[in-house]
């Protein structure tokens, strides 16, 4: 391994309330590294265009000057970026071992945050492993920051408002949007699009893009879900069923972008072995956290949307109160600061609430969704596991997550269950009739991400390889 | 719970061989497990079945031991993965060369079919060792167990054989009173049986000082590293003359790289963590041997807690001053040899004329 | 149709990769998994046990469809960048 660097704190992950917290921690004298394994700051939702991309000066977008006001800030308060880095462990302590193109990297530091955010959640239907089947997260992604539309069709499915987003910019950027596949109705739009607005400000932009969408003569399927999506000699046919009146249709497209919000990032705390709750409105399962982010480990702090989602805006803030639980608890801010800057953080969050009912139905699941999953649909993608491999696990004994794991092999696979574990949960619990907490989450493992060996051994010499006794004879 | 012959404490894979053997007999018998049965060593443990890191002394046992594992469908259950396949360990300085022709030499006076070869042969039998080698020892009896899977067959076996499986019960007393043994769990409940056998494999000194019996048995949480799935990139089961490296390639295509390359864990609180450098010690052994193992990425890594005793041998037989109560346990490499060990203790406690000097606990006792 | 937006920023420039036996134009620095994606590349690897075709899907380097063999070596295709003269193989990977 390469050399080793010692920090006050390390921030992983560069989204708003990652940078929020380095930059605070910074400010009062800490020595601050952040680590990101994308190429720059900003996260998912203000991803940056890959850095081989130069601006054009007359034109930009919203979220492109807000990563780059990130970046700017980063670079002024000196605060050491490890971008392009993937993090494969993190002891107690705090060890963070990454690797990059270069090889592998072991950092230490005494103080932990982690602003690692959340996953796009797709329920699986019959064949949603078609190639040509992307999240809508993932399209948001293709869209502003690599600056390319999937396909020349493109038909949009899921919940709420990223469905807006995405369909907005398909559109912006000259594509043509063959559907919109809403599992709910048109009237919720409203309401939850307080959740996406990256201004409250712009409540009236955010109406804009709906006139744009509707004004495109886009057909929007309410009420409905994708029922089954098979490959055609030229993109992807989707089936339809509309949730109330049942009824059937299929439409022709090049590329299906689906999602059905998000869900907390919970690698780290899981193999740091923290304690968990179950939350199903901010998503799943969170660490427990106090009012300040601290986690049930010293140290380390968790903030951001993989604290519980509430959105960008908030993450900023959540990004601060972690960074000033951090610094009381070493002791560089007193109780009276402390007091001070979170009461007036605290105020700005409850100002959020408003639009806490929309965020949750971002992410919130409908049951109608389980209930389309039929019996040979793959749930597990990594290992091809069914639906009807798990209900068996849950027949033969399998009481918990783990235990179905062992089993079946579910979350065996290079994503360790990540793409998975909310749908397996799912269905196992309405198999038991039980909740599903009750089923517990996958125990977290290393690597966090698959390590790929010629980075980890890098070069070495025979003789080097730490000498270990020989066995007994 | 009433009309156990016996009860097996501890459903690992010794623990359940010495049940399915004593079942088969015509016994009743229950098997005891804190957790659901094989979810120790035995279910996480690199299933190596391999004469080049047996034990010199225990070689006999442990190539009846394999003729068990490549007969699964005599004894056990249909559905575990076991396959044969040639073993070279290898060799790469001249240090090791010499390691390993005395090693090998004693192995083989012991009954293990292996014999050195030269490096070209080595390459010949696998194309994708390291050619820095200076030479290897072949053994044809070599091959390997997808550990993961033991549980689901031993319980299968073991519920055709009649034997009660009784898990998440945690003994927290042994009472003994009328020629019965009282087995009590944490939670209250209570199991009576005639006779007893210990098979909690770590957690025997534990279980052993119930019954005012104290010895050491030391520990070693070791690491597992499992990459994804590849092409071909190794044709044998890989050792190497020092003994910390084992190589193997499943039909699925992932390898899995063990070698007992210890990560951090104990038995208290259960809570394991690897060690960063000893995972890339391990992979650099690895790709030592197998350079084109550099293409492919880990996967998963684990830890699972190996049992050895003050001098690394096992513990079988009779338990000393208690009638009818009896021990299996820390038996090196243990998974080649745990089926046919099972069996001995079985064959032992039915009455039979078995030699077990060899494993006596009271060597250990002061 | 153009797939690639131009309108906020210049790409890097023009090289090209190869893709099992086809070569492909992209531009330097620009996503893999992506170029792969709007060049008809969509069949990235090979699921397990039923043999299906996979492609990508999350675009966040946490799925893993987006798997490649990329000059030899496996890789999560949404965190590679085109460099000139790549070489990248798809389909069933464990069959190479």
């Amino acid at each position: 391994m390469n050399f080793k660097k010692e920090y006050d704190t390390i921030v992983i992950g560069a989204g708003p309330s990652g940078v929020k917290a380095a930059l605070r921690c910074s400010k009062k004298g800490l020595k601050v590294l952040i680590i990101d394994s994308n190429q720059n700051s900003g996260g998912q939702i203000y991803r940056a265009p890959p850095k081989s991309y130069v601006k054009k000066s007359n034109k930009s977008l919203e979220e492109n000057l807000i990563q780059i006001k990130f970046s700017k800030h980063l670079e002024e308060n000196n605060i050491d970026t490890a971008y392009n880095h993937t993090v494969w462990q993190v002891s107690p302590g705090f060890k963070i071992n990454t690797f990059n193109e270069e090889g592998a990297v072991e950092w230490s530091a005494k103080n932990l945050i982690i602003a690692t955010g959340t996953y796009e959640k797709i329920i699986p239907f019959e064949g949603w492993t078609t190639p040509g089947i992307i999240g809508l997260a993932a399209c948001t992604i293709m869209l502003k920051s690599h600056q390319t539309i999937p396909g020349n069709k493109i038909i949009l499915s899921g919940n709420g408002p990223l469905l807006i987003l995405v369909a907005y910019y398909v559109l912006k950027f000259g594509g043509k949007v063959d559907a919109i596949i809403d599992t709910s109705s048109k009237i919720k739009w409203i309401q939850s699009m307080f959740s996406l607005i990256l201004n409250p400000k712009n409540f009236i932009q955010g109406i804009s893009w709906i006139f744009k969408i509707i004004l495109s003569k886009v057909p929007i399927y309410s009420n409905s879900l994708v029922t089954k999506a098979n490959k055609t000699q030229n993109g992807i046919s989707v089936e339809i069923q509309n949730i109330k009146n049942k009824k059937i249709k299929v439409l022709d497209t090049e590329v299906l972008a689906i999602g059905h919000g998000l869900t907390p990032s919970t690698d780290i705390t899981r193999l740091l072995r923290v304690d968990h709750l179950y939350n199903e409105l901010k998503g799943g399962w969170i660490p427990k956290l106090d009012k300040y982010f601290r986690s049930s480990m010293k140290g380390l702090y968790i903030t951001g949307d993989g604290a519980g989602i509430s959105g960008a805006i908030a993450a900023e803030d959540k990004g601060e109160l972690a960074a000033c639980a951090l610094l009381k608890d070493q002791n560089i801010i007193n109780e009276k600061e402390f007091n001070n800057t979170t009461n007036k953080i605290l105020n700005r969050l409850k100002r959020y609430e408003i639009f806490a009912k929309g965020i949750a139905e971002l992410n919130s699941t409908p049951t109608s969704l389980i209930k389309n999953i039929n019996d040979n649909t793959i749930l597990c993608r990594c290992e091809d596991i069914t639906k009807k491999d798990i209900k068996n696990a849950v027949n033969n004994g399998a009481k918990n997550l783990n235990q179905i794991k062992s089993w079946t092999r579910f979350g065996m696979g290079p994503c360790q269950g990540r793409t998975c574990q909310y749908s397996v949960a799912k269905v196992a619990s309405e198999q038991l009739k039980c909740n599903v907490k009750d089923l517990g989450y996958l125990t977290g493992r290393t690597p966090l991400r698959p390590f790929p060996l010629d980075k980890a051994i890098g070069d070495f010499e025979y003789e080097e390889i730490t000498k270990v006794e020989a066995a007994p004879l | 719970m009433n009309n156990i012959d016996i009860a097996v404490i501890g459903g690992g894979i010794n623990g359940s061989s010495a049940a399915l053997h004593l079942a088969k007999s015509g016994l009743k018998v229950c098997v005891i497990d804190k957790d659901s049965i094989c979810r120790g060593a035995s279910g996480v443990n690199a299933g190596t079945l391999t004469m080049h890191m047996t034990r010199a002394k225990l070689i006999p046992f442990a190539k009846k031991g394999w003729e068990l594992w490549m007969n699964t469908d005599k004894w056990l259950s249909h559905n575990i993965d076991v396959k044969q396949k040639q073993g070279l360990c290898l060799a790469f300085t001249e240090e090791e060369e010499k390691l390993l022709n005395e090693r090998s030499k004693v192995r083989k006076e012991y009954g293990a079919d292996i014999k050195i070869i030269s490096k070209s042969e080595a390459l010949k039998i696998d194309p994708n060792i390291n050619n820095k080698i200076k030479c290897a020892a072949f053994c044809e009896m070599d091959g390997y167990v997808s550990a993961n899977q033991t549980g689901d067959a031993y319980t299968k076996a073991l519920k055709e054989n009649n034997v009660d499986i009784i898990e998440n019960f945690e003994v927290s007393n042994i009472n003994n009173s009328n020629n019965t043994y009282e087995i009590v769990a944490k939670d209250g409940k209570k199991i009576h049986a005639n006779k007893i056998v210990l098979a909690t494999g770590v957690y025997l000194e534990k279980i052993l000082k119930l019954l005012d019996i104290n010895i050491q048995i030391k520990c070693f949480p070791q690491q597992l590293i499992v990459t994804e799935r590849m092409p071909e990139l190794l044709k044998t089961v890989i050792t190497v003359a020092h003994g910390k490296l084992s190589l193997k390639q499943f039909e699925n295509g992932t390898v899995l790289i063990g070698g007992g390359w210890p990560g951090k864990g104990n038995i208290e609180n259960g809570y394991n963590e690897t060690i960063p450098e000893n995972l890339i010690g391990n992979m650099r052994l690895a790709c030592h041997a197998i350079p084109n193992l550099k293409n492919s990425r880990v996967s998963r890594v684990w830890l699972g807690l190996e049992a050895e005793t003050d001098d690394a041998m096992p513990i079988i037989g009779e338990l000393p001053n208690l009638k009818n109560a009896f021990i299996i346990g820390s038996i090196h490499s243990g998974y080649t040899s745990g089926p046919y060990m099972g069996k001995l203790l079985s064959e032992k406690i039915l009455g039979k004329d078995v030699d077990l000097s060899l494993f006596d606990i009271k060597r250990l006792m002061n | 149709m153009n797939l690639r937006i131009h309108d906020y920023f210049e790409r890097g420039k023009k090289v090209r990769i190869i893709v099992n036996d086809d070569t492909i134009e992209a531009y330097e620095g620009e996503c893999l998994s992506v170029v792969l994606f709007i060049s008809n590349k969509k069949n990235l690897r090979t699921s397990p046990k039923l043999k299906e075709n996979r492609g990508m899907l999350c675009m966040m380097g946490s799925c893993q469809e987006c798997v490649v063999l990329l000059n030899g070596k496996k890789v999560t295709s949404c965190n590679i960048f085109i460099k000139d003269g790549m070489e990248v193989k798809t389909g069933n990977l464990n069959e190479f």
